[in-house]
């Protein structure tokens, strides 16, 4: 999974996320920016090539 | 259930007794008597070649497609933890979105920033990935009862990835 809300994300103990400073209703990145968007996704479907569990991977994505 | 979180009927309780009770009483919410979760176990899993897995989207937007699904109780204080499945032949653009709980300026002017069904399609289509399942899991995640989401909504989307074949979901909350 990917999130911006870092305390709610923890609470659920997800198995792999990625973290970002995006806003709520924009988890995936900010409208109409496809290239953000790809890099949100691809970072996190990355974390498939680690077992699990892994530390949440915070991404300079705001 | 206890597997899957440990400290459920502790928390049942506490829901029951503090926030429930409160909102039965006053048809009010109160989110200072909404107890705090907190899981102890982070599921395990091993690696996955994602070049070749089969990759499920689930996205917790309230996402639906008019004339074909029902949309999500939205105003409903209690929550609404049914799913509905869409096809992935559905672009974004086909979406409509049921939730009350997020700002929907960004998802209106772009819905792949919560469902990302086309991006996912195009990386597929790339060999990023090896397959989009065919459909995608919505619900609405507006949902304050843990209990029923444990019992209720995860067995059915559990099922939905067993029916599918899924090798990795991909969750996108809102």
């Amino acid at each position: 999974m990917t999130s911006w809300n870092v305390g709610k994300t923890v609470g659920v103990a997800p198995p792999r996320a990625t973290m970002t400073r995006l806003s709520r209703g924009a988890t995936i990145g900010n409208p109409g920016d496809n290239a953000q968007q790809r890099r949100v996704i691809a970072a996190t479907l990355a974390l498939l090539a680690h077992p699990a569990p892994l530390a949440l991977v915070m991404l300079d994505e705001k | 259930m206890d597997a899957v979180f440990p400290t459920c009927d502790t928390w049942l309780e506490s829901y029951r007794e503090r926030w429930l009770t409160h909102y039965q009483d006053t048809g009010t919410i109160d989110w200072t008597l909404y107890p705090a979760l907190k899981l102890n176990t982070t599921p395990a899993g091993l690696a996955v070649d994602v070049t070749q897995a089969n990759v499920l989207l689930i996205t917790s937007a309230g996402g639906y497609v008019p004339d074909i699904h029902e949309p999500f109780d939205a105003a409903n204080d209690l929550g609404d933890y049914s799913i509905r499945l869409i096809d992935t032949h559905h672009g974004p653009s086909a979406y409509r979105f049921a939730h009350d709980h997020y700002d929907h300026t960004a998802v209106d002017a772009d819905p792949q920033v919560l469902v990302p069904v086309s991006h996912l399609l195009e990386m597929k289509d790339e060999g990023v990935i090896g397959e989009l399942a065919p459909q995608v899991v919505s619900f609405m995640g507006y949902q304050p009862d843990l209990g029923r989401v444990v019992d209720e909504m995860i067995p059915e989307i559990v099922q939905v990835a067993r029916d599918l074949r899924v090798d990795a979901a991909f969750l996108v909350p809102s």
